[in-house]
């Protein structure tokens, strides 16, 4: 899934990319439902609506999500528990809110009943409150009436085996959203102009792919490189699996097209020292000294391969080798054929020195086996595995084709094999599952596939982007599925093996998705942030700087005034920056920061509704 | 609540206050101290609009939150208005018409004190007795700690000295042979509460400490801080009449035990230091010259006082855990920067509160250099402890 989304992505940027070409500038992307006019029962004013003239009408939908809600809490009975409720005007259930119907008899409720709140009970807002929210505002509702409750992962499938508790407990989260609700005020999200141009940290193939496809799209792009050359890991590799065409071949004309291309500039060998700055106005600053701004930036940065140290000899026994080191062997030419090769799978990896399962390493074993076995047929090649792990159509059959070309195949478990050095010759012994008894083999030379690992520049590297790390210290996408190649950070995209291990073409179907990704705010123009952002009473802020030595946004700074109340500090918030976490709001000594949408007010309403008997 | 329910409560406010006999004359919004920093602010407008009538816009306004009930304008009004009173029972009006004060720190200082009206409550409040400091259940003296130890937990941050008077006081009174009772069993003087209209809390807290006191068989309840001393002299008195134990501030006490000759300040303290009063303990009650009487008599300390001292001394800026905003911030630096002037190495106070107050305004950010501010403030009793 997530590859086909970045796939889709891909294509949209070459689809962008044709389109540029044609009409000569970048376009498009992305679209928000124009607001119509206001509905006329929508608050104008501030104040909660309970001291307003003008009554709150909110409409509550309660959201079967199938069997996910309907088959342990009684629907019906909270439609009818919500529907008395103060101010609640209209409720109904749906099968799934969010299909169409769903959406249709909210748009429908909201002119039909005069609705200026809209609360919807089902899922999670992570994946459908912007869908929800939409709706509202195409239906003429400001998007920040609208309420969320969680009735599936808070309710029905953490107390699937007490349906009746479970229906109390919805009918108290509907309560304590109807109580929120009353107190919404409508936001306006403001807008920022773009810096119409890219930044791309990396020159490897993910990083050469993205660079291009933005230039291609008709935006100044700058591409930051560490090493001297472009080209990356890939550029390091012999063959490329399956095509088994020659890797320089297949990276060079990549990189070249970057280098001639008129809107790249590339820094070479630089890196980024200081990043300051938010989506559409990020101020850069390089080891050389440079400083630029971007509109969006796009993070490449690679990964290395494990250094097997400790593992299997590497390092202590002559012609014990990584993969890669036999790939540089191989490309340098002809070398003396081993007559017995033995390669081990998953040296490091799924357990050893690392959790994970590299990906890559079964087929590029495969190939570097086939690779051996067509130049030396007499080479005995032995390929030692606990399971491969070669996905897709074009690998199976590559698998298949080593076996034909007899590379053999055996399966070690459970422990991980041992190499020693026995008269000269390296042997290695493990136990063999399909044999059901240990063995030896005798090799001239052992190959290790060691996983990709994560660069220790990631560290600052992520610091410094605010964005963050996994467990195993690659890059941490948004969403692992939904949004594969953003960030949570607006403004900033991932691709590549910085991401975690990933083929050349995954690499490059990925950069084509990042890129069209980090070309939209750029063909925007402007972009607009979401309105949830912090708010300071001037008036009674202190300075004390607490909030600004807090924000992990850095969106806060304390700034001097010189007003009524004399010289002083006050702090100040960068909307562009602040992610409206709320840090600020909880730890001000006096309450001088509000965040909107999420304000004292409306919190205690829900703990009020919440302690509130029936 | 109704606008008639508050313009009843309003007129009754100015008749027990004296409001009614303002002359206008501006007193008091002249020494206001948050008139100072804050234009917008002037208790005098504040008792004409209620003299007025406007009876929901004087509940409703921040004003009566801001004000600090630090007395200054009570003190010198020459119709002798209760000012302070007047907005401590506008407050109780306005809470109960549902509008409630910004506490500091989210209201935790205030939510502790709502718990402790629990009767059965266990408290661990006694964590910082040190080795050889000697206290009881029982006996003749009751030392009132105060929140401290909650305080400590809660601005230990900014001040991790805040406990340091508490220990000083039963480090004094042990040395003079007194074991006083020091009880997990001490709820919240309600002070806070009391001055923040919150009638209900405070009268539940002072019923179980009056409880306590008497059956700890006390016949002097000694109390540090000028807030608890206050509540405990003042205010628990309208909560049972026939509260009748001797209350002492400790600085009376031990001005008595001087002249007893059972003091004895023979250590010298070679340092020049100067006393900020607290509002409470300066004008609410009037205990100014026992503090200095103390201090007079340790060798090689000098005091140096400050521009405004004594009755008239500055406040701290904040009442109440209420409103530290900044106006207050102001008016703490303002203080400081006296304080600074004075030459002396460090300012002394009863209040904790005053002490954290002071420590959070001169350690945060300052739109000057921070050399203007930059003066140590400790406990008044420290310097005793040392001295003894």
């Amino acid at each position: 899934m997530p590859e086909e989304k970045a796939q889709g992505a891909g294509r949209e940027a070459q689809g962008k990319e044709e389109g540029a070409r044609d009409k000569g500038v970048g376009k498009d992307g992305g679209e928000n439902p124009v607001p119509l006019s206001a509905s006329p029962l929508e608050p104008s004013s501030l104040a909660p609506c309970a001291l307003r003239p003008a009554p709150c009408r909110i409409g509550v939908f309660i959201c079967h999500c199938g069997s996910n809600i309907g088959g342990i809490v009684d629907v019906p009975a909270v439609v009818e528990y919500a529907s008395r409720l103060k101010d609640v005007v209209h409720a109904e259930r749906n099968l799934y809110t969010c299909a169409d119907d769903g959406l249709t008899a909210i748009k429908t409720a909201i002119s039909k009943h005069g609705l200026n709140r809209v609360l919807v009970a089902s899922c999670t807002p992570r994946t459908h409150a912007p869908l929800f929210r939409r709706t509202c505002e195409a239906a003429g509702l400001n998007q920040y009436l609208f309420e969320f409750v969680n009735l599936r992962e808070h309710c029905s499938w953490v107390h699937m085996r007490e349906p009746a508790r479970a229906t109390e407990k919805a009918k108290a989260l509907v309560k304590m959203g109807v109580a929120r609700a009353r107190l919404l005020e409508r936001q306006e999200e403001p807008v920022l102009d773009i810096e119409p141009a890219a930044m791309v940290l990396g020159g490897g193939v993910a990083g050469l792919s993205a660079a291009l496809s933005i230039a291609n799209q008709g935006f100044p792009v700058h591409l930051v490189e560490r090493e001297p050359e472009l080209g990356g890991m890939a550029a390091r590799l012999h063959r490329i699996s399956p095509t088994y065409r020659n890797a320089r071949e297949v990276v060079g004309p990549v990189a070249e097209a970057v280098s001639a291309h008129p809107d790249i500039r590339l820094h070479m060998p630089a890196t980024m020292t200081d990043l300051s700055g938010y989506i559409g106005n990020f101020e850069v600053t390089l080891s050389t000294g440079e400083k630029f701004r971007v509109g969006s930036i796009v993070v490449a940065t690679g990964a290395d391969e494990l250094r097997p140290d400790g593992l299997y000899g590497w390092g202590q026994l002559k012609n014990v080798v990584t993969q890669m080191e036999l790939e540089r062997l191989m490309a340098a030419g002809p070398f003396t054929r081993p007559k017995s090769v033995v390669m081990i799978q998953c040296a490091g990896s799924r357990g050893q020195k690392v959790s994970y399962c590299s990906k890559r390493c079964c087929f590029t074993a495969i190939k570097n086996a086939i690779l051996l076995k067509e130049e030396s047929p007499d080479t005995e090649v032995h390929i030692l595995h606990n399971e491969i792990h070669v996905y897709g159509v074009a690998f199976e059959k590559e698998y298949r084709r080593a076996q034909e070309l007899g590379v053999r195949f055996s399966r070690y478990s459970p422990e991980k094999p041992s190499v020693s050095e026995q008269n000269g010759r390296l042997n290695v012994n493990f136990y063999d599952e399909g044999l059901r008894r240990e063995r030896d083999l005798p090799a001239d030379l052992v190959v290790l596939s060691t996983p990709l690992v994560a660069r220790p520049e990631a560290e600052e590297l992520s610091k410094m982007l605010k964005v963050p790390l996994g467990q195993d210290r690659f890059f941490f996408e948004a969403h692992v599925k939904l949004r594969p190649v953003d960030f949570a950070t607006d403004g900033i995209f991932i691709c590549g093996t910085a991401k975690g291990p990933t083929n050349i073409g995954e690499c490059v179907e990925q950069a084509l998705g990042a890129a069209s990704r980090a070309a939209i705010p750029l063909a925007k123009g402007r972009v607009r942030v979401e309105a949830i952002t912090s708010r300071v009473n001037t008036d009674t802020c202190r300075g004390c700087g607490r909030c600004e030595s807090e924000c992990d946004y850095h969106a806060i700074s304390l700034v001097p005034v010189n007003d009524a109340f004399g010289n002083r500090l006050v702090a100040r918030v960068n909307e562009g920056l602040c992610k409206g976490c709320g840090k600020c709001s909880s730890i001000c000594c006096n309450r001088s920061i509000s965040l909107r949408h999420f304000t004292t007010p409306q919190i205690m309403a829900m703990v009020e509704a919440a302690l509130e008997e029936g | 609540m109704a606008a008639d329910e508050a313009k009843q409560k309003l007129d009754g406010l100015i008749k027990k206050t004296g409001a009614f006999d303002c002359v206008e004359c501006g007193k008091c919004t002249s020494l206001c101290p948050i008139t100072k920093e804050d234009p917008n602010f002037a208790p005098r407008l504040i008792v004409v609009k209620a003299l007025e009538g406007m009876a929901e816009q004087v509940a409703g306004a921040r004003d009566i939150w801001v004000c600090l009930t630090c007395a200054r304008c009570s003190a010198k009004c020459p119709y002798k208005v209760n000012y302070t009173e007047f907005i401590r029972g506008m407050r109780e009006t306005a809470r109960k018409g549902g509008v409630a004060p910004a506490c500091s720190e989210g209201g935790l200082m205030n939510s502790l004190a709502g718990l402790m009206t629990k009767p059965d409550l266990g408290q661990n409040r006694l964590g910082w007795l040190e080795e050889g400091m000697k206290v009881a259940e029982k006996g003749q003296y009751l030392l009132f700690t105060g929140c401290t130890p909650y305080l400590n937990v809660i601005f230990g941050e900014k001040d991790d000295r805040v406990l340091e008077g508490t220990k000083a006081a039963v480090r004094i009174l042990n040395k003079l042979g007194i074991t006083p009772v020091v009880s997990a069993d001490e709820r919240c003087c309600g002070h806070d509460q009391y001055w923040a209209g919150d009638r209900e809390t405070f009268e539940k807290l002072a019923r179980l400490n009056i409880e306590w006191i008497k059956s700890t068989g006390a016949k002097t309840v000694l109390a540090t801080c000028p807030e608890c001393f206050r509540a405990l002299t003042k205010d628990y008195q309208k909560v049972d009449p026939d509260f009748d134990i001797e209350v002492l501030h400790i600085s009376e006490f031990l001005c008595d035990q001087l002249e007893d000759g059972k003091l004895k300040l023979t250590k010298e303290v070679p340092e020049t230091v100067t006393y900020h009063d607290g509002c409470r303990l300066a004008r609410h009650i009037g205990v100014v010259d026992e503090p200095r009487m103390l201090l007079e008599k340790v060798p090689g300390l000098k005091m140096a006082e400050m521009e405004s001292a004594g009755d008239e001394s500055a406040c701290c800026g904040v009442s109440a855990l209420m409103n530290c905003d900044n106006t207050s911030k102001s008016i703490q630096l303002r203080r400081l920067k006296e304080a600074k002037a004075t030459g002396a190495s460090r300012m002394l106070a009863f209040c904790p509160k005053c002490r954290i107050h002071f420590k959070c305004a001169r350690t945060g950010n300052l739109p000057f250099p921070k050399e203007e501010v930059d003066i140590d403030v400790v406990d008044f009793l420290t310097v005793l402890d040392r001295a003894i």
